[in-house]
């Protein structure tokens, strides 16, 4: 991502953690933006044949809006659960107004060599892991909260760790369980 | 909802089974559940979704949405648009990205012109009503063909993308040129143009908004052009699209915030006057460097505007006229109603204080800016640094006067060290050999502006490129001032072709020879010497055959002079006595002589095994300036000599350019100013589909590999599986491998040797090259993996070239090169060098000299290029095995390669991709890109392909200042 788009959602998302609602509207479209120029980004993979491993080829770099080196901010904590909640909303938010992709125009985007390809990719479908996460977080607030800052807030483990003052070994554990606890969830629902 | 105390013990138990090995976690669980099957059941279930999640959640939201996003998707909107037609529009490739979207440079397949066509974001396009708001306001600002605006030619959508297509501007916009040292009187006339703009649009009511650096543009000839006139009303959000939000319905612009009017930031109502701040902000920062009111933050930005006022531009440059403070000072009044009222008045007043800087020489030296962040700071800065850089300055005086030492190691040529370096020209097109006029105001270039190549004027530090041969349609190139400064020699293409003397004005042409290239006045600027082939830029083992020419420039009478072999590029020396050359002989290396005014013995300078060429004597006769890579790129350098004697007095020193190629070199008559070429390229690989049944192309080129690299002959293996091309890079000549995917990149080689004309073996295992690792070109083999490097060529001749492996893979041909001739042989690669039997391919009945370039698949021909005794390619040729004969089949072109039915082969002229059916002997043209080059076309082993090397150059012509240091 631009380094400018990033400073702007950091400034943004500043605002709003400190209790600006205007932010977010502000923030909006500058997500939306960034969310089409990604997908421009897999499109023109797929179309030049790279399809073997579309989604690694995508810099994971390029998925995370928070600029956390630049937070230099005394409540660090505060700033990223909000940011990570912000973000949660947005994109769940986008996710419910876009049409659901049906079976058949899954089938066409699906070239040969994916199909050819055993893959192990298993993307959520956002809107149903929002209501999963609301549930996971009423008998086990800690773990929806690490699903919130490393999913949707793009914190690595470390940085998660920090978030909730918990040991990394001990996030990436509780990581683990609620991964597996919302897998279960959504593929049960289909 | 689950029971907490519940979701403790399947926690708990899961984390300890997460422990355990597969096997034992049943019987753990067991253990451990007892009675209580549902517990064991629930934590089982977790375990299995546990290993079953994979990447699951791994990948961040954003990612996920994104790819949702592309997936859902019509299949037509939103993609990268390269090699795409948008409508009409052929797009060729990126030229920028905004706020606002990408902006291409297409092509208007319909109207045959360029344009810059810009893909509007769907987010901006979401509302018809706005779209068709701004169609209307383009049309407008269409209508109004004002010289300074640039014409919108088309907003329109095409298969549900959004787009503007506009005329397209060369030049650079404010942003590139902010701390490029404009002058003042440069600075004032672009603003004064930015006025005239917006003087025009805002009588037709028509607002841009958003005026800021990026959005104004400066073209080679000096016109300002501002961009994006009306966008930022696209940018305007429409609340009505959005979920959840209760605040006001005003719109928010995205954007620049240190550019927006106090009255854009608090949202008041937004008039004409709001581009007149934006004006005062972007001449602020031109002449200081320093945006006024930009901080750390936009939230700071936004309160600088509001109620801070920012230093006076004089306090950062004191070159800055108090007029001017005052005209800032005005323009950036946070009430609008007590600033400027219209853009006529602030360009009067600028007006004003342009007449006084023009009539004051004191005015037109360089406003020097410098780069920072905040403004405060940067007074200390400007104080402490001025004095810092006297200090600075008076210790190089000193060094300077105190004498240069001679350093036995390479060193920097010392005046030159920080000499300040600006460029000249700014265009996208290729200048070259630039030539200084003797009082160093003026310099003259050969540039392929105007389609043609034509001979250039322009003032040094002016702008303006006056065409000195307008009248001229064909080539005119490597202008030479006379030593009085009153004629210019240049080489002409145009009938008859030779060279010819004209006028500095361009007046008065007459031919002086009907032969010569590269023309350089002797001192007493009575003769012209040239010689009589041509070289743009250095080659390793051509052999041009050249000679050194004396012309009369009053009778034309010419006489050869004795030079003992090949040479090109001359040079003379200031006093008469002696001509430096680029010098080929022996055998040896290409490099520099000298040789004594009439002709005689060369006497070699600056030795090396790098490559040393276009040689130039400086005005004093102390040193000849050269261009050489004998630091990895070819950058510039200097030797001292006797002028007399032709004596090499020390070791090569350097003079540094940030140029990946310098080349073409002159110097002032004060030896204070050094011009020189800087030669951009970056060449890529890019693949076209080909249609075998209509043997035509069938589609758009796509890029296969991306980058600054500088790919040359791609070749596919014939299993499909890896590329291998040449990569040369600022050091090495090296080959790569990478995938068809233009990735997983790893150097086949990574020496200091030069490794070249790489072709796969049949089987795909090894490839052949040749490559100099042995002291002279020679032809290797070397494996997939990088091992087993074998040498294959044990030439006594200069070298052995470009291997062209038989379809079986048991014979090898390759190219022997002779001092005067080329051999075309065959080699068994079942037998070592000292076994091979004479395996000469027959000559040419007219004793031609040819290099093998591919071999049909049926086993039974070669296709071989022609070389003229002078070492010229002049076309491709057939030899029959069979019929042991030789077959024309084109006059020009060259890198010719079968198709794999030995009948067809396609071949490159002229920048033009063509197939030539070898039993007709007829020529279709296939494939011409829209802009730039291509070279080095090869078919996939499928022939459903063909892949080419893409070559994008810009040369431009750039001058180091040693009375300005920097």
């Amino acid at each position: 991502m631009a380094h400018e788009t990033k400073q702007e959602v950091t400034e943004l998302l500043q605002k709003w953690s400190a209790g600006d609602a205007v932010a977010l509207e502000q923030l909006t479209p500058v997500i939306y933006g960034e969310l089409h120029r990604i997908a421009r980004r897999y499109m023109s993979r797929e179309r030049d044949g790279h399809t073997l491993q579309t989604t690694a080829l995508v810099n994971e770099a390029y998925m995370r809006l928070i600029d956390w080196k630049t937070a230099r901010w005394e409540n660090r904590a505060h700033f990223f659960g909000v940011s990570a909640a912000l973000m949660r909303r947005i994109l769940v938010d986008f996710a419910r107004k876009r049409p659901k992709i049906s079976a058949d125009e899954a089938a066409r985007h699906v070239s040969l060599d994916e199909a050819l390809t055993v893959s192990t990719e298993k993307d959520a479908d956002l809107v149903a892991l929002d209501e999963a996460l609301s549930e996971l977080a009423k008998f086990d607030e800690r773990k929806a909260k690490i699903v919130e800052l490393k999913f949707f807030g793009g914190l690595s483990v470390e940085e998660t760790a920090e978030v909730i003052k918990v040991a990394p070994i001990t996030v990436m554990r509780e990581w683990q369980k609620a991964k597996a606890w919302l897998y279960r969830e959504l593929s049960s629902e289909n | 909802m689950m029971d907490q105390e519940r979701w403790k013990q399947i926690d708990e138990l899961l984390d300890a089974a997460l422990e355990l090995p597969d096997a034992e976690r049943g019987r753990f669980l067991t253990e451990k559940c007892g009675a209580d099957e549902d517990l064991k059941a629930e934590v089982l279930s977790l375990l299995k979704a546990s290993t079953g999640a994979g990447d699951f959640l791994e990948k961040s939201a954003m990612g996920v949405a994104a790819k949702n996003l592309a997936e859902t998707q019509p299949l037509d909107s939103n993609q990268d648009f390269l090699g795409r037609t948008i409508g009409t529009y052929r797009i060729e490739k990126p030229i920028g990205a905004g706020g606002m979207g990408e902006v291409y440079l297409a092509y208007d397949e319909k109207l045959k012109r360029r344009v810059a066509l810009k893909i509007l974001p769907a987010e901006y396009t979401s509302s018809d009503e706005r779209v068709k708001r701004f169609e209307l306001e383009a049309r407008a600002i269409s209508a109004l063909n004002h010289p300074n605006i640039v014409t919108i030619y088309d907003v329109g959508d095409s298969g549900g993308v959004n787009y503007i297509a506009t005329e397209f501007v060369e030049g650079k916009t404010l942003r590139e040129l902010i701390g490029a040292n404009l002058k003042l009187k440069e600075i004032l006339e672009i603003i004064l143009q930015t006025c005239d703009a917006l003087a025009a649009a805002h009588r037709a009511r028509i607002t841009h908004r958003d005026i800021k650096p990026e959005n104004i543009m400066l073209r080679p000839d000096g016109y300002v052009k501002i961009l994006d006139f009306g966008l930022a009303k696209l940018s305007e959000i429409d609340l009505h699209t959005m979920r959840d939000f209760n605040g006001t319905a005003k719109g928010i612009i995205i954007g620049t915030p240190a550019y927006m009017s106090p009255e854009q930031v608090a949202d008041d109502n937004v008039d004409h006057r709001t581009d007149l701040w934006s004006v005062g902000v972007v001449l602020y920062e031109l002449l200081t460097g320093v945006n006024p009111f930009k901080k750390e933050n936009r939230q700071a930005t936004f309160q600088a505007i509001l109620s801070q006022e920012p230093p006076l531009a004089s306090s950062l440059n004191a070159q800055i006229p108090g007029e001017l403070d005052q005209i800032i000072v005005k323009a950036l009044e946070k009430d609008a109603d007590l600033s400027y009222q219209t853009a006529s008045d602030l360009r009067a007043d600028l007006k004003r204080v342009k007449r006084e800087v023009d009539s004051s020489p004191s005015w037109s030296s360089q406003i020097q800016t410098e780069r920072r962040e905040a403004a405060k700071p940067l007074v200390f800065f400007w104080l402490f640094g001025m004095t810092f850089l006297l200090f600075a300055l008076a210790a190089l005086g000193l060094w300077y006067f105190a004498g240069r030492p001679k350093s036995a190691q390479a060193s920097e040529a010392r005046e030159w060290v920080n000499a300040q370096n600006t460029q000249l020209t700014v265009t996208p097109w290729i200048e070259g050999y630039p030539s200084l006029s003797p009082d160093g105001k003026n310099i003259v270039f050969a540039s392929d502006a105007n389609n043609d190549r034509n001979i250039y004027l322009q003032r040094v530090g002016g702008k303006n490129l006056t065409n000195l041969t307008p009248s001229s349609k064909e080539s005119d190139t490597m202008p030479a001032f006379s030593p009085d400064g009153k004629y210019i020699a240049f080489r002409s293409e145009r009938a008859p072709a030779g060279i010819y003397v004209m006028e500095e004005t361009g007046e008065n042409v007459r031919r002086i020879s009907d032969i010569g290239f590269h023309p350089s006045w002797t001192a007493d600027g009575q003769k012209v010497i040239v010689s009589d082939k041509a070289a743009a830029i250095h080659t390793v083992h051509t052999v041009p055959n050249s000679a050194l020419w004396s012309i009369d420039v009053k009778t034309g009478e010419k006489r050869k002079l004795e030079t003992k072999g090949d040479a090109i590029m001359p040079s003379c020396s200031p006093s008469g006595a002696r001509i430096a050359f680029w010098y080929v002989a022996d055998g040896k290396l290409p490099g520099i002589a000298t040789i004594p005014s009439g002709g005689g013995e060369p006497i070699r300078i600056a030795e090396s095994d790098a490559s040393d060429w276009n040689p130039v004597w400086s005005p004093d006769g102390e040193y000849i300036y050269f261009s050489s890579d004998r630091k990895g790129s070819m950058n510039l350098w200097r030797v001292a000599v006797d002028e007399e004697t032709g004596e090499q007095l020390g070791e090569p020193e350097s003079i540094t350019t940030p140029s990946k190629y310098a080349r073409h070199i002159t110097v002032s008559r004060d030896g204070a100013i050094l011009g020189y070429v800087r030669y951009e390229s970056q060449s890529n690989v890019q693949a076209i589909p080909f249609d075998l049944k209509s043997l035509k192309v069938a589609g758009e080129a796509v890029y296969i590999t991306r980058g600054d690299r500088e790919l040359g002959n791609p070749s596919l293996a014939s299993d499909g599986g890896l590329f291998v091309a040449r990569n040369p890079t600022r050091t090495q000549e090296d080959l790569v491998v990478f995938d068809p995917r233009g990735e997983n990149w790893r150097n086949l080689t990574d020496d200091k040797f030069r490794e070249r004309l790489p072709r796969w073996s049949p089987d795909s295992r090894s490839i052949a090259f040749h490559t100099d690792r042995s002291g002279r070109f020679q032809i290797w083999t070397i494996n997939l993996d990088g091992s087993g490097a074998r040498q294959l060529t044990f030439s006594d001749q200069t070298a052995a070239l470009a291997p062209v492996f038989a379809p079986d893979g048991k014979r090898l041909a390759f190219t022997e090169v002779g001092e005067k001739q080329q051999y075309s042989r065959i080699l068994d690669l079942s037998k070592s060098w000292a076994e091979q039997t004479s395996q000469n391919l027959p000559a040419m009945p007219d004793n031609k000299s040819y290099s093998v370039r591919d071999w049909s698949k049926d086993g039974k021909k070669l296709l071989y290029i022609y070389f003229e005794p002078d070492g010229d390619e002049t076309g491709t040729g057939v030899f029959d095995f069979e019929k042991q004969a030789f077959e024309r089949m084109t006059d020009t072109g060259s890198s010719p390669f079968w198709l794999n039915d030995s009948r067809h082969f396609i071949f490159i002229d002229r920048n033009t991709l063509f197939l030539c059916d070898t039993a007709t002997k007829k020529i279709t043209e296939l494939y011409k890109p829209a802009s730039y080059e291509i070279q080095q076309a090869v078919p996939s082993p499928d022939n459903k392909t063909i892949f080419f090397r893409y070559l994008q150059v810009d040369a431009d012509v750039w001058l180091l200042d040693s009375t300005q240091k920097q």
